[in-house]
């Protein structure tokens, strides 16, 4: 019976042990580090965390965009250099780049490289300025005209063909900026990561991307966060507010519900798109590509849907779906190649989101890469 | 005058085997060995702990059930992989799989539980009882809803074969409803008794078809969950694979629901599906006095929901834990459970049958 107690608690042990309540608290603290770094006396900070710091010296940073418009606050230590190098990535093809000292003095800054059109490296004079404030976005930022984007997930180990979708984005001459829904990679490793970066230099469109399950299969998906940036984060781009949630582990974290929570108060009255990697909700229920608590999934539902939020867009099953989830339109885009949904008769696709947000009109249409 | 002509004995009525306090197999001392057998190779060749223990019949029968197990397991997730989780196939190839999952670690469990067991089983099967009710509290920890206490109370009523289960569940902190009648019809299996009416020894054995419903209104969260679902489920007492498994029980379900959400503040109403599944192995103990039993159930509605796990596979695993039940008195007596998935809940109630 002693021996049979003891097998029994090993089990119940070993079952709880797996079973881990808060298996996103890591990366949403990681999230909260993101885009703040210090090096040889020299503070980068990229506002809200819209970007993820690559590397920082006492006279060079090299920044990963994580939002259509950055602003970038550079302290420099007890020396000031005469130049700064910045190389900044993945931004939009007709971002501007404006920087200011502390007094608010314009300087002057020299495009010295733009291998692709989403990079540049710039030459900043300081002027011996002590801290410089950099301004990264479009001419038209200010504006609520309708736009559109491009939104798609699951690439995984199809990275071998992702220029087929890529060159077919290049030929949507409207679209702003790509919404990717996780899944880049097949197990999140660095040379993963690091070659769909390189993937995406044909491609002349930045990707804003939250990371999926399988990005966690690389200590929690922490090299995801070096080279990406944040898991969960919200920006606005002309009037209009995208929010992308860290879904990966089928859950939310609690810190994420905070976070949320002011994201949604924010995007309240105006188009709000949210999107994160595993839906609350799988439209096929009994195949449970979903939140692993279906309360959970409700409880969010019923906040967004309070919310007003406009749309929703999800990855992880890699096939098409268009539905309903509390009465919001939802989209599941997994077409980026990944093992596809066989006998859907949809093959790899990516959706252009036409918004406008002087209307609140959200519009998608899939866009076929796979003609057959 | 006649002889009185002898007649033979009666040949002994063989004991009844399934009874505790009756020992069936030897005394030994390599149950130690045979545990370690059960334990490594025993996880990945299952059986080995019987057969280190001289059970080489179900020995065998043990690595058959996981080579069964892992067929189904294959068959289900290549399936699956193949298909790219299609919506067409998805529901009869995630049934393979938790029917050969299921196999594997019964089989598993089984050989483990018969390695270590003594020489007479823990217990017997007791009655069917006519009535049982239950009332009780649970602890929960859920990281995402603030509900920390629940009472939980339920009824088991049985007219010949068929069942009626109403119960209700209350998280009092923080407004939260969950009400739940299960109607069922036992195929096969013990007829409900009363109490004081047990004339014969009972067999644990059932096999039951149910349909329920399942109302849970989160007040404060402004939605309400309504599951429709049916399920065939069933019991095997285990001493049909074997002696050293005389006392032990193998459970295993499958079915399926629709779930209506609705949302409270939105006046919206959205219907999904949910896949049904569930196993368990336990023991009984004493003499028809109670049973403890490891579970797992893949639904992801209800309190504890499905297993939040780190790393890729997330989303894809149910709950696990243990729930026991123990007569302390002919009427009265204890039940216990520990669940584990994405909350963990845990408590006691009262059980009083008749």
């Amino acid at each position: 019976m002693r021996r049979f107690s003891s097998v029994v608690l090993t089990i119940i042990g070993s079952v709880a042990l797996l079973s881990c309540l808060d298996p996103a608290s890591d990366r949403a603290a990681r999230d909260e580090r993101v885009g703040r770094a210090a090096a040889e006396g020299t503070t980068l900070t990229v506002t809200g965390g819209h970007g993820a710091v690559r590397a920082l010296g006492q006279d060079v940073a090299h920044v990963w965009g994580g939002a259509p418009v950055l602003d970038i606050v550079i302290d420099l230590g007890a020396v000031s250099p005469a130049t700064f190098t910045l190389r900044l990535e993945n931004l939009l093809p007709d971002a501007v780049v404006v920087a200011r000292d502390e007094n608010d003095a314009p300087l002057d800054v020299v495009t010295t490289a733009s291998p692709a059109p989403t990079e540049r490296s710039l030459a900043l004079t300081l002027k011996g300025a002590r801290s410089v404030r950099v301004h990264v976005g479009p001419p038209d930022e200010a504006s609520s005209d309708p736009f559109r984007i491009i939104v798609f997930g699951d690439v995984q180990e199809a990275i071998d063909e992702v220029q087929d979708i890529y060159r077919r984005m290049n030929d949507e001459p409207t679209a702003r900026f790509v919404v990717m829904v996780g899944d880049l990679t097949e197990r999140g490793t660095e040379d993963e990561l690091v070659r769909f970066q390189a993937e995406m230099k044909t491609l002349r469109l930045p990707i804003f991307t939250t990371l999926g399950n399988h990005e966690l299969g690389t200590d929690d998906g922490e090299p995801y966060g070096r080279y990406f940036g944040r898991g969960s984060d919200s920006f606005v781009f002309h009037g209009a507010r995208v929010t992308q949630l860290d879904s990966a582990s089928a859950t939310l974290d609690p810190q994420v519900y905070d976070w949320l929570d002011g994201w949604l108060a924010e995007g309240r009255g105006g188009v709000h798109i949210v999107t994160m990697h595993v839906p609350p909700q799988d439209p096929i229920g009994t195949r449970a590509g979903a939140f692993a608590s279906n309360a959970e999934a409700n409880l969010l539902l019923s906040k967004l849907g309070r919310a007003q939020v406009t749309a929703t867009f999800y990855g992880h099953i890699h096939s098409y779906y268009a539905y309903e989830n509390a009465g919001i339109p939802a989209i599941i885009t997994g077409g980026g190649g990944a093992i596809p949904e066989r006998m859907d008769t949809i093959g790899r696709h990516f959706m252009a989101v036409d918004i406008d947000p002087r209307t609140r009109r959200v519009e998608s249409a899939l866009v076929p890469v796979d003609h057959d | 005058m006649p002889v009185a002509t002898a007649q033979p004995a009666s040949p002994a009525k063989p004991a009844n085997p399934s009874t505790a306090g009756q020992k069936d197999v030897e005394e030994t001392s390599d149950r130690p060995l045979a545990v370690g057998a059960s334990l490594i190779p025993g996880a990945l060749v299952h059986g080995a702990g019987h057969f280190v223990r001289g059970e080489k019949k179900t020995a065998r029968t043990l690595l058959l059930m996981e080579g069964t197990g892992l067929g189904f397991v294959a068959v289900g997730l290549g399936g699956l992989a193949l298909t790219g989780a299609s919506r067409r196939v998805v529901t009869p190839l995630a049934m393979t799989t938790i029917v050969g999952g299921s196999l594997f670690l019964l089989s598993w469990v089984a050989d483990v539980y018969g390695s270590a067991r003594g020489a007479e089983p823990l217990g017997r099967p007791g009655f069917v009882p006519s009535l049982e009710t239950s009332l009780g509290v649970r602890g929960i920890y859920d990281p995402i809803f603030s509900h920390r206490f629940l009472v939980v109370e339920s009824i088991d009523a049985r007219f010949g074969k068929l069942r009626l289960s109403p119960s209700m569940t209350l998280a009092p902190g923080r407004p939260s409803t969950r009400a739940r009648v299960e109607v069922g019809y036992r195929f096969l299996g013990e007829a409900p008794e009363h109490v004081g009416d047990r004339s014969r020894p009972s067999r644990g054995s059932y096999l039951e078809a149910y349909g329920g419903v399942t109302h849970h209104a989160y007040t404060v969260d402004a939605f309400q969950l309504t599951t429709f679902e049916w399920m065939l489920q069933g019991r095997v007492d285990l001493r049909l694979l074997g002696r050293l498994l005389r006392g032990s029980f193998a459970e295993l379900g499958l079915g399926t629901g629709v779930v209506r959400n609705h949302y409270d503040a939105l006046g919206v109403n959205e219907t999904t599906t949910l896949l049904l599944g569930k196993t368990a192995f336990g023991t009984y103990v004493g003499d028809g006095r109670g049973e403890v039993a490891l579970v797992y159930d893949h639904r992801r509605d209800g309190f504890v929901g499905g297993a939040r796990l780190p790393g890729i596979p997330a989303g894809f695993l149910g709950s696990g834990g243990m729930r026991a039940k123990y007569f302390f008195t002919e009427e009265l007596g204890l039940s216990a459970e520990m669940l584990f998935g994405g909350a963990y809940l845990g408590g006691l109630s009262v059980v009083v049958r008749q």
